[in-house]
């Protein structure tokens, strides 16, 4: 009981600061507030396929984008704001499912090359279907709802989206993710269809990442092929890595951490990407469990010297 | 009565080698048959079968008159089949406590025991919560059996349980697994090469040589029977 009450305390927490961010920041640090959030947004669906199933799913920044683009499109067709991000992300959830499909004999590395793959051939089809996407340099995004009401419910989803998470980590769909992470031949041994199980976590990856993408379009007023690269996924990877995989706050770290240091430190873009993996690598080198696996342990250890001493 | 488990003519080839080559036998509740054999004789092959991780070239297995083979390792489960490995496999990060949860989570409804009456049915207490990685190896591979255990299994295949175990340890294991499958109701199939430890243990004994069966019968007739002596028990 205490355990949901400090999860679901803290996701509700964390929607009041999204929404005083959005709002109390201008300018280049609104900006960063933004990406925070939406990163916050898709990596927690990230969370589920990776953290909890520790498949390292590489269609994120696919699912993301694919979510942005449609619901932009199908908003200019006419469609309602409602409508359109229902649609949109029910068909990428669609998606996801066909990828998972496709990609749910291959594991480790190779499910990443895969869905890396994907991920190249969604860009594609971002850069050359101009007549929809715009192309290379982008697209508008109409407004669909108020800039007041996108920033009430990207400080929801913020919220929402974690208590989502915690809900799937405490119930048996979490605890058979976590099987197919430790040992996916066993868990299969004891019974978990884990076939099954990984397309689920794969279709509700997408579904996070589309719904992201529908409000990042629509905050945005503009998106662009270079904003949904393989290289983003790759970020969103690392992210999630180095907030600590698994764990239901590693999204709003891994994204303040990833979007703080390319986006705020100003390092330029070369300098800032070494930055990011030299701290990667020593992040995995020192705390494996990411950095709030590494606060976890340590406070641990500070615990046992006081209960020794 | 009719037998709980029909092994039918099952045959396994990968590319052009038949690992198992057309084994049939029966099984009742209750008993507990032990498997022996040469090194690439096919009993870890045929034990896959049993357990849905390979699906069967041809033949089928059935369960209590119902075709299980051939459907996946997990729908086996389900079924009422479980397995253990030769090399141990356990969630290592996990305790035992929250793995035997897992598998009760798949137990489709049949009984089995708590968490407790396995532990101490395989001598694991006070073991529950502790993590599996930090288990001693003969522990492990006590707990992947509690794992087997806690899906409700009608059929249990243990793969060389007792390797790595000293004599007191294959001992209690043997009184463990006769304990299952007197007091679960559990036909149990267990391959080994420890004959001290199987024959006592086992009701009949299957031998299998180059994927087929070469002989079928109790342990006595067994251990005098020529055949089996020349190629694999060896005289005494």
């Amino acid at each position: 009981m205490r355990k949901h009450a400090s999860a679901l305390g803290s996701s509700a927490l964390l929607s009041v600061l999204a929404y005083l961010a959005l709002t109390g920041l201008q300018g280049d640090q609104g900006q960063v507030a933004l990406l925070v959030v939406v990163w916050t947004i898709a990596l927690t669906g990230l969370n589920v396929i990776l953290g909890l199933g520790g498949y390292p799913s590489m269609a994120h920044a696919a699912f993301f984008g694919g979510g942005a683009y449609l619901s932009a499109i199908l908003l200019e067709k006419g469609l309602s704001m409602t409508v359109a991000a229902v649609v949109s992300v029910a068909a990428i959830m669609l998606v996801g499912f066909l990828v998972a499909l496709v990609f749910s004999r291959t594991r480790g590395q190779y499910f990443a090359i895969g869905t890396m793959f994907f991920t190249a051939v969604a860009f594609l089809v971002f850069t050359n279907a101009a007549e929809f996407t715009g192309g290379p340099t982008g697209r508008p995004v109409d407004l669909g709802y108020s800039l007041d009401a996108t920033v009430v419910l990207l400080a929801v989803s913020v919220g929402a989206g974690l208590a989502v998470f915690h809900l799937i980590s405490v119930s048996r769909f979490g605890d058979r993710l976590r099987a197919i992470r430790e040992d996916e031949d066993l868990a299969q041994h004891l019974g978990v269809p884990t076939a099954r199980v990984k397309l689920l976590a794969v279709v509700v990856s997408a579904g996070f990442a589309a719904w992201a993408g529908v409000l990042f379009g629509q905050y945005n007023g503009v998106i662009a092929p270079s904003q949904f690269t393989f290289v983003q996924s790759f970020l969103m990877f690392v992210a999630l890595g180095l907030g600590g995989a698994g764990r239901l706050l590693a999204p709003v770290v891994g994204a303040l951490v990833v979007i703080g240091l390319t986006q705020l430190l100003n390092l330029g873009p070369g300098v800032s990407q070494i930055v990011l993996g030299v701290l990667f690598i020593a992040v995995t080198l020192l705390a494996p469990n990411g950095i709030l696996g590494g606060i976890t342990a340590l406070t641990r250890k500070v615990r046992r010297k006081e209960a020794v001493a | 009565m009719s037998a709980l488990l029909t092994v039918d003519r099952v045959v396994k080839r990968f590319g052009g080698v038949a690992a198992v080559d057309g084994v049939s036998f029966t099984l009742d509740a209750g008993s507990v048959l032990g498997l022996i054999g040469p090194n690439g004789s096919g009993k870890t092959t045929l034990l896959g079968v049993l357990a849905g991780t390979h699906e069967p070239t041809s033949g089928t297995v059935t369960l209590d008159g119902k075709v299980a083979s051939g459907k996946g390792a997990h729908r086996a489960v389900h079924a009422g089949i479980a397995r253990t490995f030769q090399t141990t496999r356990l969630f290592g990060s996990w305790t035992l406590r929250e793995g035997l949860r897992l598998a009760h989570g798949e137990r489709r409804g049949r009984q089995a025991w708590s968490d407790d009456r396995l532990a101490d049915l395989l001598g694991l207490d006070g073991l529950l919560d502790q993590p599996c990685a930090s288990l001693t190896s003969a522990a492990q591979r006590l707990a992947m059996i509690a794992l087997a255990l806690a899906t409700g299994p009608r059929v249990l295949l243990l793969d060389e349980p007792a390797v790595g175990m000293d004599t007191a340890e294959a001992a209690a294991l043997a009184d463990a697994v006769r304990r299952a499958a007197d007091e679960l109701d559990v036909a149990v199939v267990v391959v080994d090469h420890n004959m001290q430890f199987l024959m006592p243990l086992a009701d009949t004994v299957l031998v299998m040589a180059a994927g087929a069966v070469l002989a079928e019968g109790t342990p006595e007739q067994i251990r005098a029977d020529e055949a089996v002596i020349a190629s694999y028990l060896g005289e005494a």
